[in-house]
Formats: C-alpha cells, sequence, structure tokens
C-alpha cells in the first residue's frame, strides 16, 4: 500500500504537467475516434502513431498512447450502440443488448450509462493497477534467466492460445516473428545474422515498420474490402440516464470491473474476454430479473466497465513482468522500448515517476472520456459518416509522412510495404498476426535469457525443469496449450 | 467432388503451413552456416535462430498436413489492398527523386481511388489537397529537411 502511494506521489508531477495533460487528452479524443470508426482499432492506430512518440518525452509518449487504447474502449461502444457493428473488438458484446435499446428509442441512455459505467471501471483498474504492479515487480525481479525465458514462452503461449488462427498456425506465426526479431547483429558475438548484407538491417527490422504495416495498413485493407461505406445511425437523444437506470447499473458495472480488472492481469487475455466474462456473468446470475433479449442496461454496462478495466490492467504484466498481454501491448512495448526503456521489473523499481505518472493519467483519462463523451455523443455518431475511404488515403500519408519523419531511411518504407503486404496475406488466410508481433518483441530477450541459462548450466537442459518456478511456468505454458487445443478440437 | 477438385482443395489448406515450413528451411539454412558455439563455448548466434527456425518447419508441415478444407477467403476484391500497397511503394519510389510534396501526392490519389466509386479528377484533386496538409505538417510545422521538390540536397 505504502509503495503504492509512493509511486502515485513520484507520478503527481509528470501526471499533472500542462504538456502530459494535452498529450492525454490527444490520446483519449483519439481513442475515442478509432473506437467510433469501425476499421481502425487501437493496435492499428498506435501502431502508425510511433513515428509521433519520437519527438515526446517517455511519460507524455506512453501517457498518450495508453489514452488511445482505453479511450478506443469507450468510443467502441457508441458504434456498438448506435449500428450494432463494433468499433473495437470487445464492442461487439455491448452491441448485443446496446442496439435493441436503442431500436427501443433509449440509445442516449444507453451511451450514458455506458459512458459512466467505463469510468468505474477505469478508476477500479487504476486502483487494482497502483496497488499489484510493486509485488508483482518484487516477484518477477528474483527471476533468474530460466525463469525469464519460461514467462516469456508462458507468454507466447497465452497469445497464441487466445488467437483465432489454428493452434499450429499461430505458433508457426510467433516463431517467424522470432525469427523476424532476431535479424540484425547478435548481441554476444557481435556477428550479423539474416541481415544478406544489407546493411540497414545491421540493427535488425525496425519495430515501426512493421507494427505499421502488419497492423496499420492491414487493417485499413481489411477494413475496406468489407466495405467502407458511410452508414446511417439511429438517433441518439439525451445521453443523460434516469437516476433509477444509473441504480440499477451501478452494481453490473462494478461486478464488470472486478471482472475487467482480474481478466486484464492474466497474460493473452484481452478486453473482448472480459466483456465477454461479465456479461456472461450478469447473465447467469440475473437471467430472470432483467430484460435481456430486448435490451438489458446491465448487458452495456457490465462488459463496458469489464473492458475498460482489462485495458488498463493488462498495462500490469507489461510493466512488471515485461510481457506484452496483447497486440496493443506489444505495440506498447515496442513504443518503451523507442524510448529507450526495457519494460520489466526494473521500470517499476527504478521508475516509479514514470509508471506513477502512467496509472494517475488513467484516472484523469477517464474523467476526461465521460467529459468528452457524454455531452459530444451525438458530435461521435457524426464521425461515423466519415468515409473510409477519405480515412484510409490520410492515414497512409500521414504513416508514410511520419515513417520518413521518424527514421529518414527509405528501406523503412519499403520495410513497411512489405510488412503489409504479409498482413494483407495473413488477412486473406484468415490469420491473426497477433502472434508474430508478440514473437518479434519477446524474440531477443528471449534469446538472452535462454542463452544465460544454459551458461549458468553448463549446457544442461533440465535447469528449465529443476528450478521449481521455471519448471511451473512451463507447466502453465503447456497446460494453456492443451487448453487451447482442446478448445478448438470440442465439436461445435 | 471430383478427385481433381478435392487436392486443389487440399492444396489451398495446406498452402499457408507449407509456405512457413519453407521460410523456416531457408533460415535453418541461413542459421547453420552461423557458429552454433562460441569457442568460449557459449551458444553461438545461430544457435537460437536454428532452434526456432527447426520449430517453424516442424510446426509448419504439421498445420499443412493436418489443415481441414481451404480457409475461407477473406471478402471483396483486391483493389483496396493492391492500391494501398502501392500507395506505399509510390511514396518509397518518388521521395528521394522528386521530392515530398509529389510522393505524398502520389501516395495520396492512390489511396483514395482504393474504393470504387470517385471519378478520377476528385482524386487527383483530393490527393493534392491530402499532399498540401501534410507538406504543411511534416516540412512546415515540424521542419522536416526534405525538400518539396526535387532531389535532396
Amino acid at each position: 500500500m505504502t509503495e503504492a502511494l509512493a509511486m502515485l506521489y513520484a507520478g503527481l508531477g509528470p501526471a499533472l504537467e500542462p504538456a502530459n495533460l494535452l498529450l492525454c487528452l490527444a490520446g483519449v479524443a483519439l481513442g475515442t475516434l478509432v473506437g467510433v470508426l469501425p476499421g481502425l482499432g487501437p493496435v492499428a492506430t498506435i501502431a502508425l502513431l510511433l513515428p509521433v512518440t519520437f519527438a515526446l518525452p517517455p511519460a507524455g509518449a506512453l501517457i498518450m498512447l495508453a489514452g488511445i487504447y482505453y479511450g478506443a474502449q469507450y468510443g467502441s461502444s457508441t458504434t456498438a450502440i448506435l449500428l450494432r457493428v463494433p468499433g473495437e473488438a470487445s464492442g461487439i458484446v455491448t452491441a448485443q443488448e446496446g442496439h435493441l435499446l436503442a431500436r427501443a428509442g433509449r440509445a442516449g441512455p444507453a451511451l450514458g450509462i455506458a459512458a459512466l459505467a467505463s469510468l468505474l471501471g477505469g478508476l477500479v483498474a487504476a486502483v487494482v493497477l497502483a496497488l499489484l504492479l510493486a509485488p508483482l515487480a518484487r516477484f518477477a525481479i528474483a527471476f533468474g534467466p530460466a525463469e525469464t525465458a519460461a514467462l516469456m514462452l508462458l507468454g507466447v503461449a497465452a497469445a497464441v492460445a487466445l488467437s483465432p488462427a489454428p493452434l499450429l498456425a499461430a505458433w508457426a506465426l510467433a516463431a517467424l516473428g522470432a525469427l523476424l526479431g532476431l535479424v540484425g547483429t547478435d548481441v554476444a558475438g557481435g556477428r550479423p545474422r539474416f541481415t544478406f548484407g544489407i546493411p540497414e538491417l545491421a540493427d535488425g527490422i525496425g519495430f515501426i515498420p512493421l507494427a505499421m504495416g502488419l497492423f496499420g495498413v492491414a487493417e485499413l485493407i481489411r477494413a475496406l474490402e468489407s466495405g467502407g461505406a458511410a452508414r446511417r445511425t439511429l438517433p441518439v437523444g439525451s445521453p443523460w440516464p434516469a437516476r433509477r437506470e444509473v441504480a440499477a447499473a451501478t452494481a453490473p458495472a462494478l461486478r464488470g470491473s472486478l471482472i475487467g480488472s482480474a481478466i486484464g492481469l492474466l497474460p493473452g487475455a484481452s478486453t473482448l474476454l472480459a466483456a465477454l466474462a461479465a456479461q456472461a456473468a450478469e447473465r447467469g446470475l440475473f437471467r430472470r430479473r432483467g430484460r435481456w433479449g430486448q435490451g438489458e442496461m446491465a448487458g452495456v454496462a457490465a462488459p463496458e466497465a469489464a473492458n475498460n478495466a482489462a485495458a488498463q490492467t493488462s498495462f500490469a504484466p507489461l510493466l512488471a513482468l515485461g510481457l506484452p498481454a496483447n497486440a496493443t501491448m506489444a505495440v506498447l512495448a515496442g513504443a518503451m522500448f523507442l524510448q529507450g526503456i526495457a519494460p520489466g521489473p526494473a521500470v517499476v523499481a527504478e521508475r516509479p515517476d514514470l509508471v506513477g505518472a502512467i496509472i494517475l493519467s488513467m484516472l484523469v483519462g477517464n474523467a476526461m472520456l465521460v467529459a468528452l463523451n457524454l455531452p459530444f455523443v451525438g458530435l461521435w455518431a457524426a464521425v461515423l459518416r466519415l468515409p473510409l475511404r477519405l480515412l484510409a488515403a490520410i492515414v497512409i500519408v500521414l504513416s508514410c509522412g511520419g515513417l520518413w519523419a521518424s527514421s529518414g531511411s527509405v528501406f523503412d518504407l519499403w520495410l513497411l510495404l512489405g510488412f503489409a503486404l504479409l498482413g494483407w496475406a495473413l488477412a486473406r488466410a484468415r490469420l491473426d498476426p497477433t502472434p508474430l508481433l508478440i514473437g518479434f518483441t519477446l524474440a531477443a530477450p528471449f534469446e538472452e535469457a535462454l542463452r544465460r541459462a544454459l551458461v549458468l548450466a553448463r549446457g544442461d537442459w533440465s535447469v528449465f525443469l529443476a528450478e521449481p518456478a521455471s519448471a511451473a511456468l512451463l507447466a502453465a505454458a503447456a497446460t494453456v496449450t492443451a487448453l487451447a487445443a482442446w478448445m478448438r478440437c470440442r465439436p461445435g | 467432388m471430383t478427385f481433381l477438385q478435392l487436392i486443389r482443395i487440399r492444396v489451398a489448406a495446406a498452402a499457408p503451413g507449407l509456405a512457413l515450413a519453407a521460410i523456416g528451411l531457408a533460415c535453418l539454412a541461413v542459421a547453420l552456416g552461423q557458429p552454433f558455439r562460441l569457442p568460449s563455448g557459449r551458444p553461438g548466434p545461430g544457435f537460437v535462430p536454428a532452434l526456432i527456425a527447426g520449430a517453424l518447419v516442424a510446426l509448419g508441415l504439421l498445420q499443412a498436413a493436418t489443415a481441414r478444407g481451404a480457409p475461407p477467403a477473406g471478402r471483396g476484391g483486391a483493389r483496396a489492398g493492391a492500391m494501398l500497397c502501392l500507395a506505399v511503394a509510390g511514396f518509397a519510389l518518388l521521395l528521394p527523386w522528386v521530392g515530398f510534396l509529389p510522393a505524398s501526392w502520389a501516395a495520396g490519389s492512390l489511396a483514395l481511388a482504393a474504393a470504387p466509386g470517385l471519378r478520377l479528377r476528385a482524386i487527383l484533386a483530393g490527393g493534392a489537397a491530402l499532399a498540401v496538409a501534410a507538406t504543411a505538417l511534416f516540412l512546415g510545422a515540424l521542419g522536416l529537411p526534405t525538400p518539396v521538390i526535387g532531389l535532396p540536397r
């Protein structure tokens, strides 16, 4: 508790700096925008904005990028409720009951409840994050190289298990990502690997062109291919819910916040999983009490609180263990590396000001989101009329210009094209690129940990089973993989 | 369903796995050309890449062998993908030769042509507006040291 308070105190100054408050506002506004627009999710947006973060200080960059992630969860509810089309994956759960409410003329109050529930989810998650980060980091800092390697394997196993791709294909993509992550000069021997005599590859494949191509450009292609026409929305009306609606939605939102906060802590977990679990819990507990299937406010409050809470607590595995829980966190890990900060327990111990500022910015950002979403809900709904073609053109020109501005390398532009083509091919084959990105992010630290573990054990591989923590983590990775295989083989 | 059709479906289903295995094989060949162990006895630069490439070959082949039915292809034609990729390629190709503004104009126009229904004149005008805005942002406001038009110094 004292550690949490000390961390928050250290972060108070940077979080309340006017420049960082502005970046927080920019992040949550942009997050809401991309959450509202079906076709450009937070992963793509954060990936596309990576060049911008070069010019920002670490705290400001991470505050803005975090704002995009949880802001997108807010924005997604607008599209889900008004169109029954999720702007972000987790919105699909809100869409079920939320759109029925909109069709019954309660779109405004449903959007209002979504915003207030998200606020509650965000506040609960920020508290959970503050309380858990220091103990988690203390636990992880005691890890030796064998445990670190096993932990990374567990992270990849979790990402693979939750990928919609076939299990073997997802593992293969993670391996491909790891190989891409090993391109460049070997840190131990100083020899170039997989560079084929190309000097630009000596420092490895740039994270920005990879993330921008694989997620940013490829996601735009996918959105345009699935029809990017402007859509008609249902009328919104006043977003202020009645007092009895707020009272009825408070308990589901609180339960959703707790469920979402817990799920966000798991490696590989997603905001969609959190929203699904929260809605399933509400339906299971109160099926007879509500108006499920006809427009139930709890069906909006619980998943909205859960997805926002999970988005925020998913920072815990990244900041305390150095383990990106999902694609967005992998891109954020890349942003941290670009700022010269290696995510992991050392960040929590050595940079409490940075971690505290991120957590406090979540409190501020959530309040900003309510202020942005409730009075201006009509404006966000109007954004849906923006043609996707125009959005795609703006994004492409800004991405190319941004990448050129950050790296000054035409080679990186060709890499961007290569990864856009790869992302497009994966989308055509219905393969999710998340395991590839996570494999890429973890490759270098995994190699270092594996080599160090083997050196310390004089080449004896049994070290991974001899250390109890390492054996437990490997067993967890095997269990997660076996469960995922069983789920995929189950009929229906 | 004829035997030929069955074979075709099988090949289409196995294609992603086979492609991944082929990439793995190529990486394995390159990794095996690197020292597996350093003179100090530490694992060499080829050690981990060879392990992962070997795993990729095995996983790709297993995926190809167990794939059932062709994966349903993504919706829509290839226009959006082709035009957006051409937009990036156009920017990369033109930037070092003609400068930022024409490269952005080409990229913006090609990207605007990604979806059908817009006339050529509108596409070019929209692309020009985007190029001017991007040039004002990157070169004007952010001071990017790149010529607006022409070869870099």
